[in-house]
């Protein structure tokens, strides 16, 4: 059965958002979070729920990861959830 | 056991050099048939009918292709019904194709249970409805009370409206009820942007509002269900309304055509909110907003064969991509890719697209450097698209459309090096086609006739 482990990460602007899921990404083959092709902040959409601001005013972002775990992400994560894959994340 | 006929094999001008469905005489006759993939295919995914191509063997699609998407995803079957596919499942339903798309968050909830609190009603009432799924049992009738006034129910405070401006789609899921007119509304201020459909003919009766920017109406599906998908381009707050509609002209608005009810019914089992341009299948939501992710989908690296490499591999130094698709919307002003062989950055890759002007094109990048684009001179329409891209600096990039034959050709010198990632209905930085991939193939370089003969035929 699959699982999805879901690491929600915060922070206090989106640029330091993104910059946190850059560091979440040294050293691995597909990178949660790149400069765009213009140099802009882009994020792999397959992954990673594109950043919103949340009720509290900090902005947020989610990491899902289908039948895997990354410590470095379980480091800086606000919550980390659990579950059976069968839904879109809410 | 007849021998293939070499005469067949000779090439007339402007032909194919081969028998559709075989070989050419150069494969030897232990080639033949070469099944349904183009005699100089690689890689050949056929989305349509669920098989998939490489290296000569039919092989299961997830054994060639990778897709990463970590969410489930529905998608309509050929029967109109929405079939559920796990996370990194590609969304592929025979008779069909695949739905290849980006990322999309549903931030109207309930999507389905009108009846909900959250949903404000004015004038109407609505029977529970739990499942938002196309071809459920039971969906939700929203039916108008006696009174005289407006009909209908809104995102209140809880599925808030969504406060940033900008570009914004929304979904109705709809089916018909006893009232012939309904009103779909969507945008700032819920008074600005609305489309009148007529139920009985669904057709879209009067589309209003300044910050109205595209819609597509969609289906049928089972029990006869449709889809609007709306576009709006909102200055402020943002939110969503659906209106039982009495005279089937409009006044703007959930305040909107004011009469008196008697009872009559439209039904609605689904509705969505979303950023952006698309929004695509129903993304079911109860007790707050769910994300869709996108689905990366890539051919998988298998020995070297057939894209590790592409300067060493099969495909030699030029290759055809062929491609069909089947689109459900245009209009949008955004790149969409069919798809596209890189290595790994926006700077070296060929890629099969739709540019922002809805013509099909191909290009070639080289060390950051556009070298050549072929773009067609018609943009395309809704419905089935057939291209073929030759890449091949030899004969030049060549990119041949099958309605009319249209055709579009640049000169270019080399391909870059290194290209071995391929992906399918999306390229670097995202550009995901939103639509559905009927197949797409990787061939050796193709002739110009053997790319026109390909699009007539497919």
């Amino acid at each position: 059965m699959t699982t999805i482990t879901t690491y929600r990460i915060e922070d206090d602007s989106e640029e330091a958002l993104w910059a946190a899921l850059c560091a979440a990404s040294n050293g691995k083959a597909e990178p949660y979070a790149f400069a765009g092709e213009a140099g802009e902040r882009a994020f792999d959409e397959a992954r990673v729920r594109l950043p919103w601001l949340d009720d509290a005013g900090r902005w947020a972002s989610e990491v899902a990861l289908v039948d895997s775990a990354d410590a470095s992400l379980a480091a800086m994560a606000a919550k980390i959830t659990i579950d059976d894959g069968q839904a879109a994340r809410g | 056991m007849p021998v293939p006929s070499r005469w067949s094999d000779i090439r007339i001008q402007g032909g194919l050099s081969y028998i559709p469905g075989e070989g050419p005489f150069w494969q030897g006759t232990e080639a033949r048939p070469t099944g349904w993939w183009h005699p100089k295919a690689v890689l050949a995914a056929d989305f349509l009918n669920l098989r998939c191509m490489r290296g000569s063997t039919e092989i299961a699609l997830a054994s060639a292709l990778a897709t990463t998407r970590s969410s489930a995803h529905l998608l309509a079957n050929a029967a109109g019904v929405y079939q559920s596919f796990a996370a990194n499942a590609l969304a592929a339903s025979a008779g069909v194709g695949a739905y290849i798309g980006g990322q999309i968050t549903n931030m109207a909830y309930p999507s389905a249970d009108l009846s909900d609190p959250r949903w404000v009603k004015t004038g109407l009432s609505v029977s529970a409805k739990s499942v938002a799924v196309l071809g459920a049992s039971a969906n939700a009738a929203l039916t108008e009370d006696g009174s005289t006034g407006s009909h209908g129910a809104t995102m209140g405070s809880a599925p808030r409206p969504i406060s940033t401006a900008g570009l914004h789609t929304a979904f109705f899921g709809l089916e018909a009820g006893t009232r012939r007119f309904v009103q779909c509304v969507a945008g700032g201020g819920l008074t600005s942007c609305f489309i009148t459909i007529d139920t009985q003919t669904w057709t879209v009766t009067e589309t209003a509002g300044a910050q109205y920017v595209a819609h597509r109406l969609l289906g049928p599906y089972a029990g006869g269900a449709r889809i609007l998908e709306m576009t709006v381009n909102n200055a402020g707050a943002y939110a969503v309304a659906l209106a039982i509609n009495g005279s089937g002209t409009g006044t703007p608005g959930i305040a909107a055509p004011s009469y008196a009810g008697n009872g009559s019914t439209i039904i609605c089992w689904g509705i969505g909110a979303t950023p952006g341009r698309f929004f695509g299948p129903c993304i079911p939501t109860t007790a707050g907003t769910a994300t869709r992710y996108a689905s990366d989908v890539k051919a998988i690296a298998s020995g070297g064969e057939p894209f590790a490499g592409f300067a060493v591999n099969a495909l030699g130094a030029a290759m055809s991509m062929l491609a069909a698709i089947n689109l459900s919307r245009l209009g949008d002003g955004v790149v969409r890719h069919v798809a596209e062989l890189s290595d790994g950055t926006s700077g070296n890759r060929l890629r099969l697209f739709i540019d922002t002007d809805d013509k099909a094109a191909a290009q070639v990048v080289s060390g950051g450097t556009v070298l050549a684009t072929a773009k067609l001179g018609s943009a395309l329409v809704a419905g089935r698209g057939v291209l073929a891209a030759n890449f091949d600096p030899a004969n030049g990039l060549y990119l041949v459309r099958k309605s009319g034959l249209q055709d579009a050709a640049a000169n270019f010198g080399a391909v870059p090096a290194g290209l071995n990632l391929l992906k399918l209905g999306s390229g670097q930085g995202g550009l995901y086609l939103n639509d559905i991939v009927e197949q797409v193939q990787v061939c050796r370089a193709l002739t110009q006739a053997e790319a026109r003969g390909w699009v007539q035929a497919a």
